[in-house]
């Protein structure tokens, strides 16, 4: 007998409260209250130990309740957007970073066409050399700016295409083979100091590639060329230790300049 | 607390104005603000050929058209060398001299149609000065009583030409006008108007408040809030035959219609279940689909323009911002972030950008945020500033606003550009309700 009083009461606080314009009062006449009266009274609260005032406590705590829950969704929604937006100004953070650096290896190019490219490997086992999925663009833009350089000797195309390929596949498989041929190509040009950086990029990132001996020697060549023997003979020493081509290249280079 | 003050506000707005005159109820134009490097256009005094004075002057509406898109600097009648009528007539290279980059000529004759009646045709052609070119050439016939229309079809076509934009000067508007009548009584009012404010029509007078009038997609039809019965309900109303019909009874709040692109559904805002919630509601059948559910308030909505989703206001996160809802998923997502108050929001025709009543720190604007990237270009600076509607063509978009104590409309270009402001002659102006392209 008691509900109906407590429905009235609950009511009216219900539209004191609406009145007063906060938010959360008008939620609790929603289903409950307004749709299925005393039954949802007696459901969500014991009635039959509860007095009016135990009533207006557990429908205060639920306002209570309900701004709390407003204000947190308000929260995990603005967090969830901060970490979007970080995560996208990471990426581009990088991808601007990455710009600028492909750009500034563009300078100053002091274009004569010099001595041949020696290619100690060939393009065949750069493929071989990728085991891992390639995508289609990044492996047609790599055997496009290699074409250039080996077979056209186009080395200005050839040098856009590279750093175009590694600005556009920082992840690439063949990241450490475009920085050694744009080594090579700087070496043609006779920039000595990008042929190094270069070189020095895939000895230093890519101890493991197939490139990186030649890149060794390579580098070792460049600080010959640069004037910095000290630098040059312990990585043309170390490349003269290959089995391969590339040691008999370093030692027949070492025997020329250095003995 | 923000959301449910903001109802109460528009209450209250209503309540407030308080302003007689008794003037013909005509709007004006106050341009504010145009862009940096407008186009220099020759706008020449088209030729008439029939008996007695034009009711209307043509090439100078159009030449007001195209002032008020900012996008155009007519030169004045009185630096014009010559006024040609005809191609053969054109001198490029005195035109070229004025600095003038586009030329308008014109002319106008009586036509008879086939049904006996009087009307007017234009021939008009439009031609690029510096590449000594002819861009249009176009004609238009119209009724006795349509010299605005031929006026506003030129300028459609010019600014279309020179923009690549489409125009929307043939648009209309409704908007609620509010006036005291002799016995100090506000009388609201619905009115249809020329997008610039000329011939402004009478929809519907009422004694009790006229709020949210929406058009429908096909601009054959308004929906609106109405408190005649004593309480808000909704209606539509057929713009050809004023046939009426109320929509909406029920408890508590009836608000915010806005139609769905196919024109067959209202998405709107009722608080029968308790507190405000957004509903649809199939016009032809009545049947009422609840889109929200949740113990926060839900209003203003509006569809994006697949209609597939339904964005609207929520203080969901404890403060009002704008979220969408798709439908078919029900996935709701939050649109906005910058600001501690973001409402009213409307799309864009292109979907691209969202038009929000904005506040940060404490500073109401009308602002733009581009949804791609998140950028919000703040529109407008009053904190009075409401109701934001866009043109069709997604160029310009209007809102009601206060000037010297008096409700006016106002427009700024969506690139914050150009500010034109349309002062009342009486009473006061708002919520203002832009149309969609009518063919």
């Amino acid at each position: 007998m008691k509900a109906p009083y407590l429905t009235a009461a609950l009511a009216a606080v219900s539209l004191s409260a609406a009145q007063l314009s906060f938010a959360q009062a008008q939620v609790v006449d929603t289903q409950p209250i307004v749709d299925n009266r005393s039954p949802a009274i007696s459901q969500s609260v014991p009635v039959s130990n509860s007095s009016a005032d135990s009533q207006a406590q557990v429908f205060y705590q639920l306002q209570q309740l309900q701004q709390e829950v407003l204000q947190l969704r308000g929260l995990v929604e603005e967090q969830a957007f901060e970490l979007k937006r970080f995560k996208q100004q990471r990426m581009d953070d990088y991808l601007d970073l990455d710009r600028r650096l492909a750009s500034l290896a563009k300078t100053a190019p002091t274009s004569t066409p010099g001595s041949l490219v020696s290619a100690p490997s060939t393009v065949a086992n750069v493929a071989s050399a990728a085991t891992q999925a390639v995508s289609a663009g990044d492996l047609q833009d790599y055997r496009a700016a290699i074409d250039l350089v080996l077979h056209k000797q186009d080395y200005d195309q050839g040098e856009k295409l590279l750093l175009q390929h590694i600005a556009n596949y920082p992840n690439s498989k063949f990241l450490p083979n475009s920085q050694y041929w744009l080594g090579q190509i700087y070496l043609i040009k006779r920039d000595y100091e990008q042929a190094k950086q270069r070189f020095l990029i895939v000895k230093e990132q890519f101890p493991d590639h197939d490139k990186y001996i030649d890149a060794v020697f390579k580098l070792g060549k460049a600080y010959h060329l640069l004037g910095d023997n000290a630098s040059a003979v312990p990585h043309l020493q170390q490349a003269a230790k290959d089995s391969g081509s590339v040691g008999k290249l370093a030692e027949a280079y070492l025997a020329k300049n250095f003995r | 607390m923000m959301t449910i003050h903001q109802h109460i506000k528009s209450l209250a707005v209503l309540i407030l104005l308080s302003i007689t005159a008794l003037a013909k109820a005509e709007l004006t134009i106050e341009i504010t603000q145009g862009v940096d490097n407008p186009a220099k256009i020759a706008i020449v005094p088209f030729s008439w050929s029939g008996s007695g004075p034009l009711p209307e002057n043509v090439a100078n509406i159009v030449s007001a058209d195209l002032l008020r898109s900012g996008q155009f600097d007519p030169i004045p009648e009185g630096d014009m060398l010559s006024f040609p009528q005809d191609e053969s007539e054109v001198l490029f290279r005195d035109w070229a001299r004025l600095g003038t980059e586009f030329l308008l000529i014109g002319s106008i004759k009586p036509s008879l149609s086939a049904m006996g009646t009087n009307g007017y045709r234009l021939d008009f052609q439009l031609f690029d000065v510096l590449g000594q070119r002819r861009m249009l050439n176009k004609n238009v016939t119209v009724t006795s009583k349509g010299l605005r229309d031929m006026a506003h079809f030129a300028s459609d076509e010019v600014y279309e030409a020179v923009t690549g934009i489409r125009g929307a000067f043939s648009t209309k508007m409704i908007y609620v006008e509010a006036n005291r009548n002799r016995q100090g009584k506000l009388i609201y009012r619905l009115n249809r108007a020329d997008v610039d404010g000329a011939r402004p029509s009478l929809l519907l007078e009422s004694d009790d408040p006229l709020l949210s009038p929406a058009w429908s997609p096909d601009g054959k039809q308004v929906a609106y809030v109405s408190f005649e019965t004593g309480r808000p309900a909704i209606f539509r109303q057929e713009l050809a035959t004023s046939k009426r019909e109320q929509l909406t009874n029920f408890k508590g709040l009836n608000g915010a219609p806005a139609w769905s692109p196919d024109g067959k559904k209202l998405a709107i805002t009722l608080s029968k279940d308790g507190n405000p919630e957004i509903y649809v509601l199939e016009i032809a059948s009545h049947r009422l689909t609840r889109v929200t559910n949740h113990f926060a308030i839900d209003t203003e909505p509006s569809w994006t323009a697949d209609g597939k989703g339904i964005i609207f206001t929520s203080n969901r996160g404890g403060k009002p911002q704008i979220y969408q809802k798709t439908l078919a998923s029900s996935r709701v997502e939050r649109l906005t972030f910058l600001g501690d108050y973001n409402a009213r929001a409307r799309l864009s025709p292109d979907g691209k950008t969202l038009v929000v009543v904005n506040r940060q720190n404490g500073v109401f604007h009308i602002a733009a945020q581009d949804l791609e990237t998140g950028d919000l270009r703040i529109l407008t600076e009053t904190r009075l500033d409401e109701s934001p509607t866009i043109a069709p063509n997604g160029a310009m978009l209007m809102y009601a606003t206060r000037h010297r104590g008096k409700g006016i409309l106002a427009a700024v270009s969506l690139d914050a550009g150009v500010k034109f402001r349309l002062p009342s002659q009486r009473g006061d102006v708002r919520e203002p309700a832009w149309s969609p392209y009518f063919n």
